[in-house]
């Protein structure tokens, strides 16, 4: 067992170590197994796409799928780089450096977010296109139009939600990020 | 996970291990709060370690770890950071430059009022003081901060001469 002299107390480098390890492994695993179902999800609505578009007499039915299955390659997309800017924090950087980086880091409109807005878009039309089959009574734009509202409607409580958890968590660390900064450079 | 990183990041911390705890000694006066933003330090070294590219010196690459694992602890010590007098192995002299107020502090025990003065600066002085206090030069400093030489200069002659009125106009 690795010990070194912490202050006054032993500090056991090696259990350390073993801990970060087995958290460095849990998330690759975790990362590796999100992108896979990404990707997996994108060829399934493809393949469902194509399907629909052989079998099915009216071609509106093939376009859910084909939304769905974009939406997905671009989330896979967006996670991969979001994956890459979590892996890329430097605590080693210059402190001036690493704290604009982490202002940036927490900052709740990115032009990263924007991109999120083109998959929830196709998401929000996929689904009105495949629900509106669905639905009984009225003509294809009206049970379009509801289907459309409700998903937005959904979406719109999810961004709200990690609004609220962006203000508790993240906001207080860019502030916090932004004064250190601005105390520095004056 | 490969070995070579781990006997790397072994090494560093065993040959570096010295300047993490004076950081974490200026930083945090209590023992427990030490050893948390001692294992946060680790933790931070070997999540940045890959990106280490040896552009700058390894004490200065572990010194801005340490600084910037102080400044974004999540933990009560970064409200509360304070500098203890008794654990600055350069002497009050880095700081004031003046022998004669350092002994006069001490003959007279106001280390204490010192103590107050620099626990009253602000997080970032308080940052810049205990690199001084490693006896660091100032292009160090600024290598590891992210200033410019002169700033740097500029910045440290301003704390030196504030905490210095400061003490002669209590004595008096």
């Amino acid at each position: 067992m690795k010990t070194i002299q912490n202050n006054s107390e032993p500090f056991n480098l090696d259990q350390l170590v073993e801990g970060l390890k087995k958290e460095d492994y849990r998330n690759l695993k975790m990362t590796h197994n999100f992108k896979y179902l990404l990707f997996f999800l994108t060829p399934f609505y493809l393949v469902i796409f194509v399907i629909a578009l052989v079998l099915e007499d009216d071609p509106r039915r093939s376009i859910g799928p084909l939304l769905f299955g974009l939406g997905f390659l671009i989330f896979a997309f967006i996670f991969r780089d979001l994956n890459k800017t979590y892996k890329s924090v430097d605590y080693g950087l210059p402190t001036t450096e690493m704290l604009r980086k982490a202002a940036q880091r927490y900052e709740l409109w990115q032009n990263k977010t924007c991109f999120i807005a083109i998959p929830v878009l196709l998401f929000c039309f996929g689904f009105s296109f495949s629900v509106a089959e669905w639905m009984p009574g009225a003509d294809f734009l009206s049970r379009y139009t509801f289907a459309f509202f409700l998903i937005a409607i959904v979406f719109s409580i999810s961004f709200f939600v990690g609004y609220l958890i962006w203000r508790k968590r993240q906001k207080p660390l860019r502030d916090r990020a932004l004064s250190l900064l601005e105390e520095i450079e004056k | 996970m490969d070995n070579t990183k781990e006997d790397r990041f072994k090494q560093i911390v065993e040959e570096n291990s010295r300047r993490i705890n004076a950081i974490c000694s200026y930083y945090s006066p209590n023992a427990e709060d030490r050893k948390d933003l001692y294992q946060e330090i680790l933790v931070n070294i070997w999540k940045s370690l890959d990106k280490f590219r040896g552009e700058a010196a390894i004490s200065t690459w572990i010194y801005r770890i340490a600084v910037n694992t102080s400044l974004s602890f999540t933990g009560k010590a970064y409200k509360n950071l304070k500098l203890k007098v008794d654990q600055m192995p350069q002497g009050v002299n880095a700081l004031l430059d003046d022998d004669e107020l350092e002994q006069k502090l001490k003959t007279e025990q106001h280390l204490e009022e010192l103590e107050a003065q620099l626990n009253l600066l602000s997080v970032i002085d308080k940052a810049l003081i205990s690199l001084v206090l490693e006896g660091l030069s100032m292009r160090e400093i600024a290598d590891i901060i992210g200033l410019t030489e002169p700033n740097v200069k500029v910045k440290i002659h301003r704390i030196k001469e504030q905490l210095k009125q400061q003490l002669n106009s209590l004595k008096q």
